[in-house]
């Protein structure tokens, strides 16, 4: 289990981390979401033990994650970059992975190796993106690490390479109760290979639960209110809907459109007083709720659209 | 379970060491090719060239200079790639893209650092090991191929790996260096620059400061003595490579009797010290490198004080020097603004904040200002007046100028009494510049004593291995007991025995080669085994009439042993009373030397006579001493020409300049007697003029004609020097009337 308490992480002057608290169950599949420059990088740095914590506490199975030999061999991370393998053949860089990490698995390897069709003897400087990244995929799962760290997993992958990639990973997880942290940018793929996420904002945990209750917990309500008694459609605004956490409210001529938190019975319970003529309450996509969540904190495209 | 873990760990260390070895593969390579192109090349060369000449066939001597050139260039820069693999090895501290993969492996930071430090350090160091051990087999082949029984390879073999090993502790300093500069820098630039800053400047800044304390008050002190000190040897490649270039040269060893003693406590001191330097430097590498953050990683400078460190220390050394030499402070300030603004500009990517800049700069000019100011008033730090407690010195070379050319003993001392004599006659010469009220009350023992000058120099070398040099003129009524506890003391007996039997083997006609530094404690043995005889010169009491003559191992032996005993049994009284037989070398034999002169008669060997062939040489450079012809009836003074004493006879003067020379003139006017009349003493600028007034003086002309051209036992008055002739006025006839009517006449 990887426990984050009251980390913190900075920058000289910058706070990427400000004191976040975040629990990731052993053979969870866990995305972390956010907007760039949200922290997600420094927490699987952190993770990996590449960085040491200011504050607070970094511990996979209870044990500080830094400076810990018995912790590191069971944690593989895989960064956003592929440049730094240029130098290597695949077969180099295998054996190079090899040496650190003692359950590595020659037959993992070839069987991966073989679906993804890579040379071994070609330096990776020659490899394609998406080669470089498949070969450190692969390289990964062939170290068999209890915790599986993918920074940007599925950049510059083709989408059949995408599908044999996500396969790879659910097989690993389905076989050895692997535990993945994904950060990632596309939230379709952390929708189809995560069954928890994490949203990180300014250093700061927006919300950690899995995935299916995330979006069961927000929804977009389209809502037609009856003309009162003058004839004219009723002019609602977030304040007339007080019990509504609402994340987004806009009205377009007499159909509402509003984002909010919460049940859907509930919801509808809300609305129901004033007999709406029409209600839908339609469940919002990880990547509506990204916006959404964030577009609360301030995090928005408004600003460029209206310009 | 512990026991399993440790040993996982364990081999964590050793894969990481073996993972960086092959990443520095290219390096590897590269480095062997150089390593195989230096020394094993210039070992073949050399065997080419003995072959050659053995076989006396002719050869191009282009071609093999050529190879000689190409070999030089990469052992230099076989060398120099220790900085190279340094920033190979570690280069995921400067390159932010390496960073994650090194640090995410499972290694502890400890691992990490000493795996990745000695896999660099293997890469430098085993392909330089195999081309030493390969150079070694080259020369052994080659001599069993040319079959030459003139020198057995294999003497020269510990002294080679020896001398060898200084280079390779050298590089091992040279490569810890560079890592530690590697730690605290965030860019490829910064490390260049500071691989290369660091290893400069930390012997610059010693000798910079040394030079400072010597010239704030140079009384005694030598402005070069900071390069034989440990402390500047010790610490930087730059320092490895003065002591290598000195050990190499045996300029740093020669003359010393106690040659391999010496060398071994010198060499041995410098390598235990050097190896402490090099822990330093790695421990401080490793505490750099463990505080340092992974996302330092491109950061201007990850501790941004050593950048601050490295400037300022530049700016002490041009503002110390130019300040010292008493050169322009503009200039110098000027210097260093320009180096300062520069590097500020690159270190900051452009102009932010540059005002910062201006005000680090005048601080650092102002702390630079400072310790000169603070150096200069406090005279040096009152480094001057340091005298070491004789326990404390280990041995103590001796040099007593204007009697070199006679005694050579400019000898290592480790007899209490020499040192306690040493010592004594420092703080008596401290005292006396201390003091200057005092100095008349010094009892005029020589009334000569205006040109009674003796420069005694002395290096002590301290348990500690550090070493403290200091140089002082003085009378020589004052180095009389110093002189004394010397010549009497069991050491100089030995030292000057031992001396005169390996000279005599050096002697001879086929002595071609100098094994003096290889060879070490089996000097003597060695040139036993390779000579059956020995050539001996003697010369007669004045040393002018020379005769060499060719003897037997056996009896030189005899010989050097017979003087040992003499000088073991001389005394102050054998001293005072005995007049000089003759010389051996440059040995004196006094005629109470019975031993020796019986050995020299057993060995067939006649002692020449004062001839009357010689009579110009005898009275060439010639000069008497009181107080030195305590000791020796007939002395040789032969550096005096360039300085003399007045009555602050215990300062070093020296006719720098015009000032300086006119003001020491008046002084010698008021003197009662004159000892030197001539070009030599009035020195060049009105060298012609006085030349010719004196010439023409029948008062000086008839003195002339009363001279002698050499003299024993008596005293003389005065002594005439004209173009390198010494002409001796005794006290006799109207001599001193003659003298005063001229002296009178010239002041």
């Amino acid at each position: 289990m990887i426990e984050l308490k009251n980390t913190v992480k900075k920058f000289d002057d910058y706070t990427a981390l400000d004191g976040i608290d975040l629990t990731i169950e052993k053979g969870a599949s866990f995305g972390l979401l956010g907007s760039n420059g949200a922290g997600k990088s420094t927490i699987l740095r952190l993770l990996s033990g590449i960085y040491r914590a200011d504050g607070g506490q970094v511990l996979i199975d209870g044990k500080e994650a830094y400076d810990d030999v018995s912790i590191k061999q069971r944690v593989f991370f895989i960064n956003d970059e592929t440049i730094q393998f240029t130098g290597y053949t695949l077969k180099k860089l295998k054996d190079y992975y090899k040496l650190f990490y003692p359950n590595f698995s020659e037959e993992v390897f070839e069987n991966l190796r073989s679906k993804v069709k890579l040379p071994l003897d070609k330096k990776l400087s020659t490899f394609s993106k998406g080669m470089k990244r498949q070969a450190i995929v692969i390289i990964g799962l062939a170290c068999q690490p209890d915790y599986l760290l993918l920074d940007e997993a599925f950049d510059g992958l083709d989408p059949t390479m995408r599908i044999i990639v996500k396969k790879m990973l659910v097989d690993a997880m389905i076989d050895r109760q692997m535990t993945t942290i994904i950060s990632s940018h596309n939230l379709k793929e952390i929708n189809e290979v995560c069954d928890t996420a994490a949203l990180i904002h300014d250093g700061k945990v927006i919300f950690a639960r899995d995935i299916d209750s995330v979006k069961g917990s927000i929804h977009k309500i389209q809502v037609v209110f009856p003309k009162d008694d003058s004839g004219n459609t009723p002019e609602y605004t977030q304040a007339d809907f007080p019990d509504l956490e609402v994340l987004h409210f806009e009205r377009n001529q007499s159909i509402y459109y509003i984002i909010a938190k919460g049940d859907e019975d509930v919801i509808k319970a809300v609305f129901a007083p004033k007999r709406p003529m029409l209600l839908e309450v339609i469940p919002l996509t990880l990547e509506e709720i990204f916006i959404y969540e964030l577009e609360v904190l301030g995090y928005d495209s408004s600003d460029i659209n209206n310009d | 379970m512990t026991a399993a873990t440790s040993t996982t760990i364990d081999s964590f260390f050793g894969r990481r060491f073996k993972s960086k070895v092959a990443d520095n593969s290219k390096l590897t390579i590269t480095h062997s090719v150089l390593c195989i192109l230096g020394l094993p090349l210039l070992c073949a060369i050399a065997m080419i060239i003995t072959y050659m000449d053995v076989n006396k066939i002719k050869y191009e001597d282009n071609t093999l200079a050529l190879f000689a050139v190409i070999s030089v260039c990469a052992i230099v820069i076989s060398v120099l790639m220790g900085i190279i693999i340094a920033l190979s090895t570690f280069r995921y501290l400067y390159n932010k893209s390496l960073v994650d993969m090194n640090h995410s492996l499972p290694l502890t930071t400890q691992q990490r650092f000493f795996a990745d430090y000695l896999s660099g350090l293997s890469v430098y160091m085993i392909p330089m090991l195999c081309s030493v051990v390969l150079g070694l087999i080259i020369v052994g082949i080659g001599y069993m191929v040319i079959g030459t029984d003139e020198t057995n390879i294999f003497d020269f073999v510990p002294a080679a790996i020896k001398a060898g090993c200084i280079v390779l502790v050298g590089m091992i300093l040279l490569y810890t260096l560079s890592v530690m500069a590697v730690t605290f820098c965030g860019s490829l630039f910064e490390a260049v620059f500071s691989v290369f800053t660091l290893n400069a400047i930390i012997p610059g800044v010693i000798a910079c400061l040394g030079i400072a304390v010597s010239l704030a008050e140079p009384f005694g002190m030598s402005e070069d003595a900071i390069l034989s000190k440990n402390f500047f040897l010790c610490t930087s490649p730059i320092g490895a490579a003065v002591f290598a270039g000195t050990y190499f040269d045996g300029g740093y060893f020669s003359n010393i009797g106690s040659e391999s003693q010496y060398i071994s406590a010198m060499y041995i001191k410098w390598m235990v010290i050097t190896f402490i330097v090099i822990g330093l430097y790695l421990a401080a590498a490793f505490f750099l490198y463990k505080f340092r953050k992974a996302e330092d990683v491109s950061k201007p400078y990850v501790y941004p004080w050593f950048y601050y460190v490295f400037m300022f220390s530049a700016v002490l050394c041009v503002i110390s020097l130019f300040f010292m030499f008493e050169e322009s402070i503009a200039g110098a300030i000027l210097i260093c603004a320009i180096g300062w603004f520069i590097m500020e500009v690159i270190r900051r990517r452009g102009f932010k904040k540059f005002w910062t800049a201006g005000i680090s700069f005048a601080a650092s000019l102002a702390v630079a200002f400072g310790i000169c100011f603070l150096c200069k008033a406090s005279k040096g730090f009152g480094a001057y007046k340091y005298v070491p407690s004789a326990g404390n010195v280990e041995m103590a070379e001796l040099y007593i100028g204007g009697m070199s050319s006679v005694s050579s003993y400019d000898c290592a001392f480790k007899s209490k009494e020499v040192i306690e004599s040493i010592t004594a006659l420092q703080k008596e010469v401290i005292s006396l510049h201390e003091n200057p009220d005092t100095i008349k009350q010094i009892p005029a023992t020589d009334p000569n004593s205006l040109n009674d000058e003796v420069t005694v120099t002395v290096i002590y070398h301290l348990l500690s291995g550090s070493t403290v040099e200091r140089s002082y003129n003085m009378n020589s009524a004052m180095s009389t007991d110093l002189v004394e506890a010397v010549l009497l003391s069991d050491e100089y007996a030995q030292i000057k025995s031992r001396q005169m039997e390996t000279t005599a083997y050096y002697s001879n006609d086929d002595s071609s080669y100098n094994t003096t530094w290889l060879l070490g404690e089996s000097e003597l043995d060695y040139l036993k085994k390779h000579f059956d005889h020995a050539t001996v010169a003697i010369s007669d009491k004045c040393g002018i009439n020379v005769e060499t003559i060719k003897v037997s191992q056996e009896a030189i032996k005899a010989i050097s042993d017979a003087y040992y005993q003499d000088l073991s049994n001389m005394t102050v009284e054998s001293l005072e009373n005995s007049d000089t037989a003759c010389f051996i070398f440059e040995s004196f034999v006094l005629d109470s030397f019975t031993n020796t002169i019986n050995a020299l008669e057993n060995a067939g060997i006649t002692i020449p006579e004062i001839t009357d062939e010689y009579i110009q040489d005898y009275s060439a450079n010639r000069n008497y001493n009181r107080t030195f012809g305590y000791y020796y009836p007939v002395n040789y003074m032969t550096d005096l020409n360039y300085c003399f004493v007045d009555e602050n006879y215990y300062e070093h003067h020296q006719f720098t300049d015009a000032e300086n020379y006119e003001d020491h003139t008046k002084r010698m006017s008021k003197s009662e007697t004159i000892t030197f009349i001539g070009n030599d003493y009035y020195s060049t600028p009105n060298n012609s003029i006085n030349m010719n007034a004196y010439t023409s003086d029948p008062a000086f002309c008839e003195l002339l004609k009363n001279s002698r051209t050499m003299v024993f036992d008596d005293m003389p008055l005065a002594v005439i020097y004209i173009d390198g002739q010494r002409f001796f006025i005794m006290d006799e006839g109207n001599n001193k009337q003659l003298l005063d009517n001229i002296t009178g006449q010239m002041y």
